[in-house]
């Protein structure tokens, strides 16, 4: 079974990666009074926090204890799926 | 000697006195020692974790590259955010792994998964052979850090010898419970230093921060963007895919004891899902790289432009913090490599005997590998630099075969896996010293597309023959 809530994890990879390609960001601009690509890239830092968070939330888990190993082979599988 | 040299030399030896204390009374083995009882906490592990990401490069190449290439620099905050996400993934799957199968080392995954000893034994001399470069690097960093703190260049050598000699102690006699006992101590003393840099940073430029990069904006706007030569779209793009491959599919070898000691796959998933948050720090760095633009007398050496910086604008004494702090930041990860690299030999390469036995040439494995680092950098650094050209790109070709090692079932052999891996390894060492010019392209990245097309190939042949019916005459 696969869950669409992975894909949350791609967003930040998106973002990064489109860093020099935005005009927005990738130019002589100033956010928050540091250049606009740190700071962009210092959100999404933080962005990729919340994106796993978001996945962990709405992971399947049955992992109380310690043993969680069926349930992250199935979190590996779907990822790379 | 002067102040800061022996605040500095107090802070090695403190540190390497924290390492030893990490030591628990057990029977020396060789699993104890790499992997403890694989129950550390999410507390030991976050530490662990951590101290792979701050390392000499946080204090000297970061700040340099953004001294020489702007918001370039921007990209290690990128790759290390991607290997948490991939390590959200793929952590807990080694850890249940090495759990199942007794792994201590990354050479283990391969020779268990692809049922190859061989691969195993290749995969530890690659490891081992790229590994030993990184471990020259965070030894001659330190001799710098020690050298621009204090002014003296027998200081810095000084120094090298020293926190050497100490960091082998301590990983011999605390193994990676001392490593995990002074990455307590590191991250605190990172932090502090990290904090006191950019204090001094913003009371030293006009108008603080905002100034800074008003200044900047209005007089080399180019530093804002990705218009630097050798530091364009091209360059951020690749490296940060290269990059959050590597860490993120544990490619280098020492990132595995710390996985493999977790207590459980979900202390690892908490730590990816945090430890980006912390990296917000390597902002620091990329500021004080840009505060060097103004305050640094350009055609410095970029390397130099952090701690030049701190000469410039603190007092000895904090200097001297600033200079353990990064003291801290060479010996943790040198620590880890020392075990990446002695585990690789002693178990995967050189296979003997029970644990014990493995324990006493781990410990010989040791000393060799941290003597050879330092008496190279030491004479002969352009030797390891060169090499060091190759250490990322060339251990990212484990990485097709570490996907498909973590699969449930694996459907790649050890054969297409070990061509693959050749494969890149050759290409990488053909692009990168046989004068291709790819431009701004990471040579790795290259290397890496033809590594998966050639196991993809070989793969397939393989399994072609093998569903192929069965002549005749041999029945």
């Amino acid at each position: 079974m696969r869950s669409p809530h992975v894909l949350w994890a791609v967003v930040p990879v998106v973002a990064f990666l489109s860093t020099p390609f935005l005009p927005f960001v990738n130019g002589p601009h100033l956010w928050f009074g540091i250049p606009s690509v740190l700071a962009w890239c210092l959100l999404w830092t933080a962005g990729t926090t919340a994106s796993l968070a978001l996945v962990e939330h709405f992971a399947r888990h049955t992992d109380e204890g310690d043993e969680d190993d069926s349930v992250m082979r199935d979190a590996y599988e779907e990822a790379a799926a | 000697m002067n102040t800061t040299m022996a605040i500095t030399l107090i802070g090695i030896v403190t540190i390497a006195v924290v390492g030893m204390t990490g030591r628990r009374p057990g029977r020396g083995e060789f699993s104890e020692w790499t992997v403890g009882k694989r129950k550390f906490s999410t507390f030991t592990t976050w530490f662990l974790q951590a101290g792979e990401a701050f390392t000499t490069f946080s204090f000297l190449g970061l700040a340099g590259i953004a001294f020489g290439g702007g918001v370039a620099a921007a990209f290690a905050l990128c790759y290390l955010a991607i290997n948490f996400i991939l390590q959200y993934f793929t952590a807990p799957r080694m850890r249940e792994l090495g759990r199942k199968g007794g792994y201590l080392t990354q050479a283990d995954f391969f020779t268990d998964r692809f049922r190859s000893p061989l691969l195993g034994k290749v995969v530890a001399v690659v490891g081992a052979v790229f590994l030993l470069p990184y471990l020259q690097l965070q030894i001659t960093g330190l001799g710098l850090i020690v050298q621009l703190a204090t002014g003296s260049r027998t200081g810095g050598n000084l120094s090298m010898v020293l926190a050497t000699v100490l960091t082998v102690a301590f990983v011999l006699w605390s193994g990676i419970r001392g490593i995990a006992r002074v990455a307590y101590l590191k991250d605190a003393l990172m932090i502090v230093g990290l904090v006191v840099l950019i204090v001094g940073v913003a009371l030293s430029v006009n108008g603080g921060i905002g100034g800074l990069f008003e200044t900047v904006r209005d007089s080399q706007p180019n530093l804002l963007t990705f218009h630097q030569e050798g530091y364009d779209a091209t360059f951020f793009v690749t490296a940060v895919i290269i990059s959050g491959l590597g860490g993120g599919l544990g490619t280098m070898a020492h990132l595995w004891p710390p996985v493999l000691a977790a207590g459980s796959g979900r202390a690892l998933r908490k730590n990816a899902i945090w430890l980006p948050l912390y990296q917000i720090a390597l902002g620091i760095p990329v500021i004080v790289g840009f505060a060097g633009i103004l305050l640094v007398k350009q055609g410095s050496a970029p390397n130099a432009v952090a701690l030049t910086l701190a000469g410039q604008t603190l007092p000895g004494w904090l200097v001297g913090v600033v200079a353990v702090a990064a003291a801290s930041a060479a010996m943790v990860p040198s620590a880890a490599i020392v075990v990446g690299i002695s585990s690789l030999l002693s178990r995967n390469l050189l296979s003997v005997g029970n644990e014990r036995t493995q324990l006493r040439t781990n410990h010989i494995c040791v000393i060799g590998a941290a003597t050879l680092a330092l008496v190279l950098g030491l004479t002969r650094p352009g030797l390891l630099a060169d090499l060091l050209l190759l250490t990322y790109g060339g251990l990212t070709q484990l990485a097709p075969a570490i996907v498909m090692g973590l699969a449930k079932k694996v459907r790649l052999d050890a054969v297409p896996a070990l061509l693959g891996i050749l494969t890149g390894v050759g290409v990488l060492i053909w692009l990168t010293f046989g004068g291709v010019d790819v431009g701004t392209f990471d040579t790795g990245l290259i290397a890496l597309v033809l590594n998966v097309a050639v196991t993809a190939v070989a793969q397939t042949v393989l399994r072609s023959r093998s569903v192929a019916p069965v002549p005749a005459e041999a029945n």
